[in-house]
């Protein structure tokens, strides 16, 4: 009776670990993951984007400059809590490229190409956090993520207000994409912050 | 009454509900879900499905095979007879950012109008992406309802054949050369992220196994014993994917002992032929200089042998000398001039032998000083 106790409990732990194993696993090469998918889109921005801002655009580039310093803000957010931040970064890059774009002449093949890798990862980095999360009980440590998320929102919106105010102009989306690619290399130089 | 079924599932905007039955009302209600966020549900909605289904049903069970990124869709077919299948793909992320990702759908290519219930769906899948699959059946008359929609993400559903293994063993190493899993020509996954292999080898006689981690193709086992057959097998992983494992693959190691004593041969065997060497050069040496003390290949000139090795001047003076005393005490002039005579003509001889000497000026000169002196003498 008591081996078979044994043998029980013996069972249970060996499936527990298996269980962490497994869904730890994706999680184990999560930065290496994350340093590659950034430095891919960003390849594929550079590559097939337009990286001098066109003359007539320099007005609209004056209207924009209000936002620069709220990057400050997705650094704070990225060095309070890196992958939360990517996390919410990353689902906000592809909201935004998923506005009405008629204007741009940008090649839609890249285009995809760029949001289907950020979203891959978002799913992935998403199983990692939940996994975290849920040995976490609502606490000071979850009131910290929702203000590290709200950061990267507000700045997303800054650049919303500017694409809606200039009505999706080509000018705005140039303006865009570069403010962007700058975010993905504050992205970049500051996801070595993560803990494998 | 029928039992009131409640069923939760999450839908975007433009989702298609499908295999519901016919003649039902079905009601429903909508609540957004935002990571931490908390919704409320919105009004319950409320519609009748049409009384008999009268056209095609949609394919079931839709499922992915990928097998180094060569993807296969399968799905069921519910009849049999003339119908034929189309495949569209989606980009997943459409389906959570377009507000209506219903008319997103992209037929796959050389998945139109199909009649096996199969299709190769690599054409637009790409290793870093996940993408969205549905079904049709149609006949001449009529469409079926899209199937159910099937996500796929080839960085976690796509298998890995296990890599293939070469070992060539030395003495106390085993040099491996790893061939990656087949690829396809397109979508080749290591364009895009490369191996890492985990290589498990042991020895037959101790049965534990030690691990090496390896990004390379080509590498070495070091520090191992001669002579054991070490077995090994390795495994491909792609970030969270692994392959199984390879064949085990068993090799004996080159004999230790036997190296050794070839290698103490060969060192004594060249030591032996250097000795040898050394000693016929410095006997030859020596050799060539007893030679040239004692048996010079050149000889003296005549002149030289002739006089023995004495000072041709002293030799005459001291003989001069003696006669002169002889001269002195014993008075018999008829013979000794004549003896002298005699010696002086036979050494006058033997100069002019020699004649071929160019030092014969001089010897006719000390010639000549000899009979000089000898004449004072008398």
């Amino acid at each position: 009776m008591n081996a078979i106790l044994t043998q029980g409990w013996l069972h249970i732990c060996l499936v527990m670990l298996f269980f962490s194993e497994v869904s730890s696993q994706s999680c184990t090469s999560l930065r290496v993951q994350l340093t590659t998918t950034t430095k891919n889109s960003l390849g594929l921005l550079k590559s097939k984007m337009r990286t001098n801002l066109p003359l007539q655009c320099l007005s609209d580039m004056r209207d924009f400059v209000a936002t620069q310093e709220i990057l400050k803000e997705i650094q704070t957010s990225l060095e309070e809590n890196p992958k939360v931040a990517i996390h919410e970064i990353f689902q906000q890059i592809i909201r935004t490229f998923n506005q009405n774009r008629t204007e741009t002449a940008w090649d839609e093949n890249s285009m995809a190409a760029f949001q289907t890798r950020l979203h891959q990862q978002v799913q992935h980095l998403g199983r990692c956090l939940s996994a975290e999360m849920e040995n976490d009980i609502p606490s000071p440590r979850g009131q910290n993520i929702q203000l590290t998320r709200l950061r990267v929102k507000r700045y997303f919106q800054r650049i919303d207000n500017f694409l809606n105010e200039k009505q999706h102009g080509l000018c705005a989306w140039e303006i865009v994409q570069i403010e962007v690619k700058r975010c993905l290399l504050l992205v970049d130089q500051l996801t070595n912050r993560i803990q494998n | 009454m029928f039992p009131l079924q409640e069923k939760t599932q999450d839908v975007f905007s433009g989702q298609n509900l499908p295999y519901l039955q016919p003649d039902t009302t079905y009601c429903l209600k909508v609540k957004a879900s935002l990571e931490d966020h908390k919704a409320l549900w919105s009004p319950e909605y409320c519609i009748k499905t049409p009384k008999a289904l009268d056209g095609l049903a949609p394919p079931k069970n839709l499922r992915v095979y990928a097998l180094n990124m060569k993807c296969i869709l399968y799905w069921d077919n519910l009849y049999n007879g003339s119908i034929s299948f189309t495949v569209q793909w989606l980009y997943a992320f459409r389906r959570q950012y377009s507000p209506d990702y219903s008319d997103e759908w992209i037929t796959v290519q050389g998945c139109e109008n199909i009649t096996k219930p199969h299709c190769d769906i690599s054409s637009p899948v790409s290793f870093h992406g996940m993408f969205y699959f549905r079904v049709r059946t149609m006949n001449s008359y009529s469409k079926s309802p899209w199937s159910e929609e099937l996500p796929f993400d080839p960085l976690i559903e796509n298998e890995i054949d296990p890599p293939s293994v070469k070992v060539n063993a030395s003495e106390n190493s085993l040099h491996i050369f790893i061939v990656p899993p087949e690829e396809l020509e397109k979508n080749s996954i290591s364009e895009h992220y490369s191996f890492t292999y985990h290589i498990w080898y042991w020895n037959n006689s101790s049965y534990t196994k030690g691990r090496i981690e390896e990004k390379s193709t080509s590498f070495i086992i070091p520090n191992l014993s001669p002579s054991t057959v070490y077995c090994l097998e390795v495994q491909a992983l792609l970030i969270s994917k692994s392959s199984k494992f390879s064949n085990v693959t068993c090799i004996e190691t080159a004999s230790g002992q036997s190296n050794q004593v070839s290698l103490v041969i060969a060192v004594v065997f060249f030591g032996a032929a250097a000795v040898v060497v050394a000693l016929l050069c410095v006997s030859w040496y020596i050799w060539k200089k007893v030679k040239y003390a004692f048996f010079p290949s050149c000889n003296f000139p005549l002149i030289i042998e002739k006089t023995g090795g004495r000072d041709p001047n002293s030799s005459y003076l001291i003989s001069s000398e003696e006669s002169t005393e002889k001269c002195v005490l014993v008075i018999e002039k008829s013979i000794l001039p004549e003896i002298n005579l005699k010696d002086h003509g036979q050494s006058e001889q033997s100069c002019r032998d020699s004649g071929n000497y160019s030092n014969d000026d001089d010897i006719s000169g000390n010639k000549n000083s000899h009979e000089i002196k000898e004449e004072e003498a008398i």
